[in-house]
């Protein structure tokens, strides 16, 4: 039997009581203060009609909907910003991590003073760097429009682009093009199985069938009409805008953070045994599928968990949006609703999980991604599997 | 020879021939624009914008910077009391001294008197003047010196408490860790301005940057332990094994043998930690405080000098740069140093 130690559970119990007594403490002001100041309790005032715009909704919002639906909104707002600058820093790292590996030393070195230059200032700064600066000062304003074709305009308001409206023919080509992109997937998972058993056939033309087949479809049944973007007298009557506060803070998470991605990825190119390279090169792998085939596979291992990091970093950071007015979680729900409704904790005890359970989720699905990389131990072939007609 | 060198290194394959002239290219653009933009057509003295766009050829406006740098640096503190700023760091340097006395061989005590000292010196000298009118660079220091002084004996506890063996602290100590790493920063600054007041009995009034640098303690603090836990795990088993054998207690093994071992392989991580708070500090804009970045704006809106956002976030952002880019030369070669130490055990 284990030898319980008196003095350690009587410590950790007067922590405990000593915790409590601090909860309880705080209980009692909260409800004699917002008694005193007339403020419900509750989470009933999410029913409420909100009564305020907001500048960017994914879904349908206006003034009569509810602040639960504000929550939404601000949520989804969140996700599109977080999940563009993940995209793009990912791309943006991969790019300059690789470029400070060149031996040409003006590349690499350029790419160096992009490092240092951008992660060195503070990310709020970087926000209210591309809104106040680029789009505001820089960009000229609503009657001067840069136009590139009628295509393309950008302004002070942001940059408009053709929007796409559905046709009836449009669900048809969308589950053709989900069903093509479905089998190329699969021809490459095919593909990858047949190399391990030696058998080199060419997938490419078949995957290139599974592309042409819905763009033929679009070609001859037209199933999204373009729209142009169109000047009425003070705003476009069509086209779609990327609003600059969106702008703003996907360009400027995604350069910042690209530059903690390119450090990442260029380390844990690094730490691949020099020997792999050498080997990849007696083979006579060209220099492009070196770094696919044989060194990136092996970087990964490395770079999945601190790139988790940043990417956790990047959803919390979409919140300095509140700076420029993005309208994400924090500044609808923990900023506007919070005034209107006054509810404090209710409000920041739902941001607060809010945030918490995306970071939990992220970082799950991360580690069971890694988890899956660092199990794999080569696709091994047993024994009767083995061809025996190898030349 | 040299010419040779040259082909062979930027020229060798069509690409990298493509990518070398790109890059000479975009290089000369910008750096002859930016020389231009910033030094030969910038205007370095003026009272107005309108002077300053009159004598300028579209440069940049540094009178601005110049005119202002009283707030830049001091934020909105009367001129006749930046005495007190002035004796505030000027003793906070003075106080770093003790550190490099051979004679004192326990430093922490050092640092416990600073823990005590800084604030009362912070909020009782410089405190006479209304903490609203603080602002700027020395904003920014107060909220990173005090953020940091307080989150790293936190930090050390919230590690030392997540390896524990005893399970309702190391319970707390992993939730309060995952907590607090989960939020982002601008949640918890809602939180200490919008919902402690409610926790506090009704009489108690504390100071907002008193409340936003508790709020940023227990954030940082989180982030400060996953470090020092890194550097915990990385101490080899035998260091425990060898001070368990000569009799140390746990207070006095994390003291003497384990701590110093990990600060040691820590160094530049903390150095990293350290970087990334004093950007964080920047957040605490977003509720209307006036450090070096927030004090731009209300600088901007001034009749005089409006509009003139782009020259104040750049020169902030230089600020910022120097001092960040400062902290990690410097850590990496405290690092360097280090290692150059014996190690850890060995008796002269």
């Amino acid at each position: 039997m284990k030898k319980i130690n008196m003095k350690n559970v009587s410590l950790q119990g007067a922590l405990v009581a000593v915790l409590l007594m601090v909860c309880l403490f705080s209980a009692i002001n909260y409800v004699d203060n917002i008694t005193r100041r007339n403020i419900g309790i509750g989470f009933g005032f999410l029913d409420d009609t909100a009564g305020f715009s907001i500048s960017q909704t994914l879904i349908e919002y206006d003034e009569s909907h509810t602040f639960g639906r504000t929550f939404a909104v601000g949520l989804l707002n969140t996700l599109l910003a977080s999940f563009v600058s993940i995209v793009l820093a990912t791309l943006l790292g991969f790019l300059v991590g690789l470029l400070r590996m060149s031996k040409n030393r003006l590349v690499s070195q350029s790419a160096l003073v992009y490092v240092e230059l951008l992660r060195n200032i503070p990310p709020l700064l970087h926000v209210l760097f591309w809104y106040q600066v680029v789009f505001l000062n820089i960009l000229p304003p609503f009657k001067e429009s840069f136009i590139l074709e009628d295509w393309l305009y950008i302004n002070v308001r942001g940059i408009t682009v053709p929007e796409l409206a559905a046709r009836q023919t449009a669900s048809s080509f969308n589950i053709l093009l989900f069903i093509s992109l479905v089998a190329i997937i699969f021809l490459s998972i095919a593909k990858k199985k047949q190399v391990v058993r030696g058998i080199h056939k060419a997938m490419w033309p078949w995957q290139l069938g599974a592309l042409v087949l819905p763009v033929v479809f679009a070609l001859l049944f037209k199933p999204y009409d373009i729209i142009l973007p169109e000047l009425s007298r003070f705003k476009f009557s069509s086209g779609m805008t990327i609003r600059p506060e969106l702008f703003s803070i996907v360009v400027a998470l995604s350069t910042y953070t690209s530059t903690y991605i390119s450090e990442i990825v260029r380390s844990s190119i690094i730490a691949v045994p020099k020997g792999q390279m050498e080997a990849a090169k007696s083979l006579g792998f060209s220099p492009w599928k070196r770094l696919r085939l044989i060194i990136i596979p092996q970087a990964l291992r490395t770079m999945i968990p601190p790139v988790t990091n940043q990417y956790l970093n990047i959803i919390k950071n979409t919140s300095l949006g509140m700076a420029v007015a993005y309208p994400d979680l924090t500044a609808v729900f923990a900023g506007t609703t919070l005034n209107q409704t006054g509810r404090a904790l209710e409000v920041m005890v739902m941001v607060m999980l809010t945030y918490l359970s995306i970071s939990l989720f992220t970082s799950v699905v991360m580690n069971w991604y890694n988890k899956s990389i660092i199990d794999k131990e080569g696709e091994m072939l047993s024994i009767e599997e083995i061809p025996l007609e190898i030349e | 020879m040299k010419l040779n060198k040259i082909r062979k290194d930027y020229f060798n394959t069509p690409l990298n021939a493509l990518m070398t002239l790109v890059m000479i290219y975009l290089i000369a653009r910008f750096a002859w624009w930016f020389l231009n933009w910033a030094i030969l057509d910038a205007v370095w003295i003026a009272d107005t914008k309108d002077q300053a766009l009159e004598s300028g050829r579209g440069g940049a406006a540094w009178a601005f910077i110049i005119n202002k740098l009283r707030f830049f640096i001091f934020g909105f503190y009367p001129k006749d009391e930046i005495w007190r700023i002035y004796v505030t760091f000027f003793t906070i340097v003075l106080s770093f001294i003790p550190y490099f006395i051979k004679g004192i061989r326990h430093k922490v005590i050092i640092f416990l008197a600073h823990i005590i000292i800084w604030p009362v010196l912070i909020f009782a000298f410089m405190g006479q003047v209304s903490t609203n009118d603080w602002g700027g660079l020395s904003l920014t220091f107060i909220l990173s010196l005090l953020g940091l002084l307080y989150s790293f004996p936190i930090g050390m506890l919230l590690a030392l408490g997540r390896r524990s063996s005893w399970p309702i602290i190391r319970g707390l100590s992993v939730a309060y860790i995952e907590f607090f790493r989960g939020i982002p920063l601008i949640t918890i600054l809602f939180m200490s301005s919008v919902v402690v007041p409610f926790f506090l009995p009704s009489q108690v009034a504390v100071d907002k940057i008193v409340r936003v640098v508790i709020g940023m303690t227990f954030f940082q603090s989180a982030y400060l332990a996953e470090v020092i836990r890194g550097g915990l795990q990385a101490i080899p088993k035998g260091q425990y094994e060898a001070s368990d054998a000569l009799g140390f207690r746990f207070g006095l093994q994390t003291y003497l043998v384990i701590m110093p071992q990990v600060l040691k392989v820590t160094i530049s991580n903390i150095g990293g930690i350290s970087i990334s708070f004093i950007k964080d500090t920047t957040l605490v804009l977003i509720i209307g405080m006036f450090d070096l970045l927030g004090i731009v704006n209300p600088l901007a809106s001034d009749s005089n000098w409006l509009g003139m956002e782009p020259e104040g976030l750049i020169f902030a952002g230089m600020v910022y740069w120097i001092i960040c880019f400062a902290i990690s030369r410097l850590t990496s070669r405290a690092e360097a140093k280090m290692n150059e130490l014996p190690d850890v055990g060995v008796i002269k």
